[in-house]
């Protein structure tokens, strides 16, 4: 074989190679998630102070809702697809979204106990924190007309927004041809004025079927107007409530701002170390079964299997009242809520000290850190407690909490204190000792 | 009429000078005060702990306070007093004695019943006994005792009630008591067994919000902890006390009924195995 021919062969082979590894590239593509339209209930879970949207795609057969708030559950069609990475099914609404026509059948047992029509809602959310900010829910007539306003509002904004914009630019032409003019900063054209942003968000208008129930367990599926019950949606929907509502307290401890402590229990206690401060935030907060609270905010969580368990959860802030200390059924103090600035110190015990907002001295206390009741706990009074009142002078249920001023804890003391009951059997057994002997003695004699 | 009267008055006499005769030995003994010793030890520990803490931390939040310490002492309480009922007969069995006791008119209920009534008194000396030193505990370090906790004593003699049963009809059906001790041991293991596995799980995190390597273990432990609530004085007095920490009467009556009927079908139990058994070793 000549050198040209066995070069000719590699070269072959080296060709071949080459052609495999260019036809390659379409061949390697990433992985494909295996799609099924199925039906699905799109969920808008009410919760005191949010809306939690989520799906139950057909693999989940529970549907958790609160009874204190209205919820919507959405019967669609849609692209569901399995995600290995987080172990958990997805719906591609972008892809498909399909409303399905039909009412909502409630069953308890083998009896229906109501049926629900579909009809339109809208929900509108609004930036901000706590019940004032609470999203707005829509039914009906009243979802249409609150549309329509956001609309509107969104309408105005956006015209406002162009006539601020067209009227700035403007502005900026009158200022620089008054500045190169000569004219004095004080005589210059006055800014036109921002609009006020639209702080409201629109899940535009959708349908669904509106659900406040009482608390219990229910089974739900849709049904069309030919009487069909729509395959996949029949569910099991359970409706719960808190156990108890109390209010919480965020405890901050003066030496370690950055990191509060919860008290939720209402039989719990607070026990502080002498002449040291808190400061203490208080917050409506619901004691929930742990299972239910979990699946309603993600209908395929798997991290809470135990019924029976409870979690309590942290609901809006409570700003209104005054914090009264009590000592031998007794108010001995009141409290007002009371801004506070975290000024840094450097070389300070802590490196920052805790100051009283002062709205006039913005230097000394530039900005509000945190907004609270501040609780010194001094050796003068070890046992109290405190509660909450109301403006309209009524006692905030559940804002009782004992406090205490941590007493000695000698172990000497302590181990003492556990060895009484020897000492007690130890009398008691050479008392009965000694009516033995006596009586033995008394025989005897 | 006069006579059915008699006979009854006869039989609750009977029960009383049975009922009597345990907590009297139990009380002219070493037992108990070590018991109770080494119970106020465990409270004054977890007490320590706490307060150390806050001197630690400046800050201690306690959601349930005294939960713990009291549940400790009780749990060793009703131990004491389940050893000693399942000694109750198996003891003076295996020695002979039950066989002459049997020559006086008694028969197995009154036996079962008075060795019950026993049971319950003991538990009531040894709470006499522990109480006054968990004042002091709680004086000396300020710490808090709810006044719940201290209502809900009553109701776990209820409680002390399905332990001491338990023990008695261990008792009227084992060998020996040898074999009584061992069974009820073996069961008591079991028993805090299942429920520390149970809290022990709460404790550990699934494995992610979605997959949980757990889930099968956690689930059949949830669903034993409902058959507990039948079974286990531990498990009902943890019911109880938590019960009536939250203020939450409905689940106390429902446990303390629970506790009623366990209470009732082991000393019928006890009564048909000691009589299936007979007083002979």
């Amino acid at each position: 074989m000549s050198f040209a021919s066995s070069l000719w062969q590699h070269a072959r082979w080296g060709l071949l190679l080459l052609l495999l590894l260019l036809a390659a590239p379409p061949l390697v593509t990433a992985q494909e998630t295996d799609r099924q339209d199925t039906f699905v209930y799109g969920i808008n879970a009410g919760i005191p102070d949010a809306v939690i949207g989520t799906f139950a795609p057909p693999a989940v057969d529970t549907i958790y809702l609160m009874s204190t708030e209205t919820s919507i559950l959405s019967p669609r069609i849609t692209s569901v697809y399995y995600w290995p990475i987080t172990n958990d099914y997805r719906a591609s609404w972008n892809v498909l979204n399909e409303v399905v026509e039909g009412d909502l059948e409630i069953m308890r047992g083998l009896q229906t106990i109501e049926t629900i029509k579909q009809t339109t809602y809208t929900i509108h959310f609004h930036v901000g924190r706590g019940s004032a900010n609470k999203p707005t829910l829509y039914i009906g007539a009243d979802a249409e007309k609150a549309n329509a306003q956001f609309q509107a509002d969104q309408l105005a904004y956006r015209n406002a927004a162009l006539a601020y914009e067209e009227a700035r630019l403007a502005w900026l032409d009158a200022a620089r041809e008054a500045q190169s003019l000569g004219v004095a900063p004080d005589d210059l054209p006055k800014a036109p004025v921002e609009p006020a942003p639209l702080n409201t968000y629109s899940t535009g208008l959708n349908s669904g079927f509106p659900l406040k129930l009482e608390p219990g367990d229910y089974r739900i599926r849709t049904k069309t107007a030919d009487g069909t019950i729509v395959p996949k949606s029949e569910r099991r929907l359970v409706v719960f409530e808190p156990r108890r509502t109390a209010v919480g307290y965020e405890v901050i401890p003066e030496q370690r701002w950055t990191f509060p402590e919860e008290s939720n229990d209402p039989e719990g206690a607070i026990l502080g170390a002498e002449n040291t401060v808190v400061y203490l935030k208080p917050f409506v907060t619901r004691e929930y079964p742990a299972i239910s609270y979990t699946r309603l905010q993600n209908p395929q969580d798997a991290s809470v299997a135990q019924a029976g368990e409870w979690t309590w959860v942290a609901g809006e802030p409570i700003e209104d009242s005054v914090l009264e200390l009590v000592s031998g059924n007794r108010v001995i103090t009141q409290i007002p809520l009371q801004a506070y600035t975290v000024k840094q110190t450097p070389g300070g015990e802590y490196g920052y000290e805790i100051l009283e907002y002062n709205a006039s001295t913005p230097d000394l206390t530039p900005r509000i850190d945190f907004v609270g009741y501040r609780l010194p706990f001094t050796s003068d009074n070890r046992n109290f407690s405190i509660q909450l009142r109301s403006p309209d002078d009524t006692l905030l249920l559940g804002s009782n909490r004992v406090m205490r001023v941590a007493g000695r804890n000698s172990p000497i003391l302590l181990g003492f204190i556990s060895l009484l009951p020897l000492l007690a059997g130890a009398a008691i057994l050479g008392w009965r000792q000694q009516q033995t002997s006596r009586i033995k003695t008394d025989n005897a004699a | 009429m006069s006579v059915t009267r008699s006979s009854s008055t006869l039989r609750w006499h009977n029960i009383r000078r049975i009922a009597t005769q345990q907590p009297r030995e139990t009380i002219f003994g070493w037992g108990i005060y070590s018991v109770t010793a080494v119970s106020v030890g465990i409270a004054a520990l977890l007490i320590f702990n706490s307060v150390r803490f806050v001197g630690e931390s400046s800050l201690n939040i306690v959601a349930q306070p005294f939960l713990l310490p009291l549940q400790t002492a009780l749990t060793l309480a009703i131990l004491f007093v389940a050893v000693e009922a399942t000694l109750s007969i198996a003891r003076p069995r295996e020695q002979g004695s039950l066989q002459i006791l049997f020559f006086a008119p008694i028969d197995e209920t009154i036996l079962i019943g008075g060795n019950f009534l026993a049971g319950i008194l003991v538990y009531i000396f040894f709470v006499l006994l522990i109480l006054p030193t968990l004042f002091l505990l709680s004086w000396a370090t300020n710490f808090v005792i709810p006044a719940q906790l201290i209502w809900a004593i009553i109701p776990t003699l209820f409680v002390v009630g399905v332990a001491v049963a338990f023990g008695l009809f261990v008792s009227a059906s084992a060998r020996s008591a040898r074999s009584a001790v061992l069974i009820l041991v073996a069961v008591i293991l079991i028993l805090l067994g299942l429920q520390s596995a149970y809290s022990a799980l709460l404790s550990i995190p699934p494995t992610s919000r979605f997959y949980d390597a757990l889930l099968f273990i956690r689930t059949v432990l949830a669903n034993l902890q409902l058959i507990l609530l039948w079974i286990s004085p531990f498990h009902m007095l943890n019911v109880i006390l938590t019960a009536a920490l939250n203020d939450d009467w409905l689940v106390l009556l429902r446990q303390t009924g629970i506790a009623v009927a366990a209470t009732a079908v082991w000393l019928f139990t006890a009564v048909r195995m000691l009589r299936h058994r007979g007083v002979l070793p």
